[in-house]
């Protein structure tokens, strides 16, 4: 199964009502920006229709595909040649990356994907060190919009963070 | 050459790699991308195994731990 094959079914259920919208996020969306690296899963952010005020359950997710003949794999589920996650939105910058995703096209593909500044933002919140190490490989590869991403950093409390990173790898002694 | 002029020059040709690399960047698909990454999991996956493989080996007593 091709990689576009994936994204398909991952796109179909939206359109049949099991997810209300979805996102790629993580180490496959940063592929849109900079050079490949290695990464193992796929993760796909998700607003689930009943998600307000209730339960979050995957479990509609994981019925509809294991329907299909695919199989889980511990956290994940394994469509074509990733394993993929799927990760309902976990607070404010989640919900508002999902929302304010981008379609991507490239070749035959095309698929929903967290814009630059999102994925950033995103990574100096979780701040593990292989966040921190990959926003370096992007930073130095890709040029998010400032103006945008300063104003994402603000609206979620993050600027400090970002001093913080910088003073971490960029100030010199 | 002075110190300045190295760190001038270095500067330049890492400013140079970096524009080659956004090029050659550029001219790649995701799907091509995917499939690089895929080769990568596969690189990793041998070489954890050899890993392990060497790992048993020297626990049953077979090759030697000295380098």
């Amino acid at each position: 199964m091709t990689f576009a094959k994936t994204l398909r079914v991952i796109e179909e259920l939206e359109q049949k009502g099991i997810i209300e919208r979805y996102a790629i996020g993580g180490g496959i969306a940063a592929l849109v920006y900079v050079e490949p690296f290695l990464t193992y899963d796929l993760d796909a952010f998700v607003v689930l229709p009943s998600a307000k005020g209730k339960l979050v359950s995957l479990r509609p997710i994981y019925d509809a595909l294991t329907k299909k003949g695919f199989k889980p794999e511990g956290e994940h589920i394994r469509i074509g040649d990733f394993p993929v996650q799927f990760i309902p939105a976990y607070n404010r910058l989640t919900e508002e990356a999902i929302r304010e995703a981008v379609i991507v096209k490239s070749g035959g593909l095309k698929m929903r994907v967290f814009r630059l500044e999102h994925l950033v933002a995103i990574m100096l919140q979780t701040s593990r060190p292989k966040d921190k190490a990959r926003l370096v490989q992007v930073l130095d590869q890709a040029e998010p919009d400032e103006q945008y991403l300063s104003q994402i950093l603000t609206r979620h409390r993050l600027s400090r963070r970002r001093a913080q990173f910088r003073k971490q790898f960029y100030d010199r002694a | 050459m002075t110190e300045r002029d190295q760190a001038k020059r270095i500067a330049i040709r890492m400013f140079t790699a970096k524009c080659r690399r956004r090029r050659n960047l550029a001219k790649l698909t995701i799907e091509q991308k995917v499939r690089v990454v895929l080769q990568m999991q596969r690189m990793a996956r041998e070489i954890s195994a050899a890993r392990e493989g060497s790992r048993k080996m020297r626990k049953a007593g077979r090759v030697s731990d000295h380098k």
